[in-house]
């Protein structure tokens, strides 16, 4: 068990290490915060740090450890939380300047989880604004950057949770996934970053983008961490009419340790494999060498409706986030970016007509998903098609050619799909692997990512100055 | 069959002003031509789609009440 440096401690490791006695969550808190104090004002994680407050949580952790009162595997594990989840008079600010004083009465049902799991918040992180955006350049609470190199975006909208976990700030993050908002930075910043099935996990307490697309998710720098943390937050919630039914039972790290013997892995032949940079290629290529040479057998399905989806998805994502966002659209359009207005505005401009037929476009592809996953357990592509652009560069707004366009399928369709870390391209940046599966076999999908993880070393790769 | 939609500077306004959002000329005429793209490409979409007869097309199940819930 390495927890010498805690800095790049797995979550589970420093849950064992705290129920063993063997390491305190109040120093590993202390370490984290003064690593925060030196490193996030260049890289810009962290729109609030919670220090006393974690620190009186490290406390209270500590107690209860040693008075034999476990609350789970990462019970004393400290997080990041993305900065639209509700957490009880501690500012959420989304991000906005809309929300720059929001100070909720309650915690989301999420944070409610974590708290029962004994996990503690370092504090909120920043994103794009209100996570409309795939950047983490946030023009009112600073740019974030990318550890691997700062000149980069760590991509977004959960841009603070991808580079705090690749810079070490912190073991664990949470991050919310519209259209890629936790696969992107996963990918960009060479960690790991699950999209869970659309209903796993509460978005209650959690600010919107777009009701039909949100899904709430763990990042970490190990499967088994996301699996863990994902197992603490998981579950109906009264409060979210949509979680129903969602959760499978039993742990979704069960199967993590079962290999990819004889499990078939399909690669959709349109759209994911198009347009990739040379290094992109090479690293998913060479990703297919290494499950293939684990046991698993590779194969080209058909998906349909590919070309399509993201049309469907920026209809329902635009018309969405305008309803959400109409008062204070109307009452204070000043405090927001022009980029954020301008997507908003064009939402309006979707009818109630082509809202529906979006939605029926939807449906659709969740039986083109299923027709295509009758060749296969798992799906893999590359999770974007290039690394992470230089901050300031502009990204192409066309459906085909946008660099995330590969995760709306899975934000429409609502299936679980993963990052995990495959590779650098030759400036240094990382590569991610884009692993997707049934609706409702986040356990299968997360099985294939441990098999992938146990073979390769990228995960376990740092950036050298942070 | 698909058809193109046409949009105008004036339309965006009086879409906006609708939903209590002051659009100027200037900024409408700035969206116009990424509110004419989505718009074709959801005509597109639309006539792709067939004609469905089952109830409720494309819209998930009410969610079950909460003490029915696994």
């Amino acid at each position: 068990v390495i927890v010498d440096d805690p800095a790049f401690a797995s979550a589970a490791a420093l849950g064992r290490a705290f129920a063993r006695r063997e390491r305190s969550p109040v120093d590993v808190v202390e370490a984290l915060l003064a690593r925060i104090a030196r490193l996030d004002p260049a890289l810009v994680c962290f729109i609030t740090v919670t220090g006393e407050r974690a620190l009186d949580e490290a406390r209270v952790a500590e107690r209860e450890l040693a008075a034999g009162r476990t609350r789970g595997p990462l019970h004393g594990v400290p997080i990041g939380l993305k900065d639209l989840i509700d957490t009880a008079l501690v500012r959420t600010t989304a991000g906005s300047r809309v929300l720059a004083t929001h100070v909720p009465a309650r915690d989301a049902t999420v944070v409610e989880r974590l708290g029962a799991a004994g996990i503690l918040s370092l504090g909120k992180l920043n994103l794009h604004e209100f996570a409309f955006g795939t950047t983490s350049t946030n023009p009112h609470w600073g740019t974030c950057r990318n550890p691997w190199n700062r000149d980069r975006v760590p991509g977004g909208s959960s841009g603070g949770s991808g580079a705090g976990l690749a810079a070490g700030l912190f073991p664990l993050a949470l991050g919310t996934d519209t259209g890629g908002s936790i696969r992107i930075p996963a990918s960009c910043c060479g960690v790991v970053g699950f999209k869970p099935t659309f209903g796993v996990v509460s978005r209650t307490g959690v600010c919107p983008l777009a009701w039909t697309l949100d899904h709430v998710g763990p990042m970490a720098r190990t499967v088994e961490d996301a699996a863990l943390l994902l197992d603490a937050m998981a579950g109906p919630d009264p409060r979210d009419p949509w979680s129903a039914g969602r959760a499978e039972p039993g742990s979704f790290g069960r199967d993590l340790a079962r290999g990819v013997e004889g499990m078939r892995v399909g690669m959709p032949d349109t759209l994911f494999f198009a347009d990739l940079e040379p290094d992109v290629e090479a690293a998913v290529d060479a990703a297919v060498r290494v499950l293939e040479g684990a046991g698993a057998r590779v194969t080209r399905v058909r998906w349909d409706l590919l070309d399509e989806a993201y049309t469907a998805f920026h209809a329902l994502l635009a018309s969405e986030a305008a309803a959400f966002h109409r008062p204070w659209l109307a009452e204070r359009p000043e405090d927001y970016s022009e980029a954020m207005r301008a997507a908003l505005e064009i939402g309006y401009m979707v009818s109630a007509v082509d809202y529906v037929d979006a939605r029926r476009f939807q449906q659709r592809l969740r039986e083109s998903l299923a027709e295509a996953m009758r060749g296969a357990d798992v799906l893999l592509t590359p999770t974007l098609p290039r690394t992470a652009p230089a901050i300031g560069e502009p990204v192409s707004r066309e459906p085909l050619l946008a660099w995330n366009r590969f995760m709306p399928p899975f934000n429409l369709t609502g299936a679980p799909a993963i990052s995990v870390p495959c590779g650098f391209d030759r400036a240094g940046l990382p590569i991610g692997l884009q692993l997707s599966g049934r609706i409702g076999e986040d356990a299968t999908v997360l099985r294939v990512a441990a098999a992938y993880e146990r073979e390769t070393d990228w995960h376990a790769r740092h950036p050298e100055d942070a | 069959m698909a058809t193109t939609p046409t949009v105008t500077i004036e339309r965006l306004r009086e879409v906006a002003r609708h939903h209590g959002v002051h659009l100027d000329e200037a900024r409408a005429a700035e969206l116009l031509p990424r509110v004419t793209s989505l718009l074709a490409r959801l005509s597109a979409l639309a006539a792709r789609l067939p004609q469905e007869t089952a109830p409720a097309p494309g819209l998930p199940p009410l969610a079950a009440e909460p003490d029915e819930r696994a």
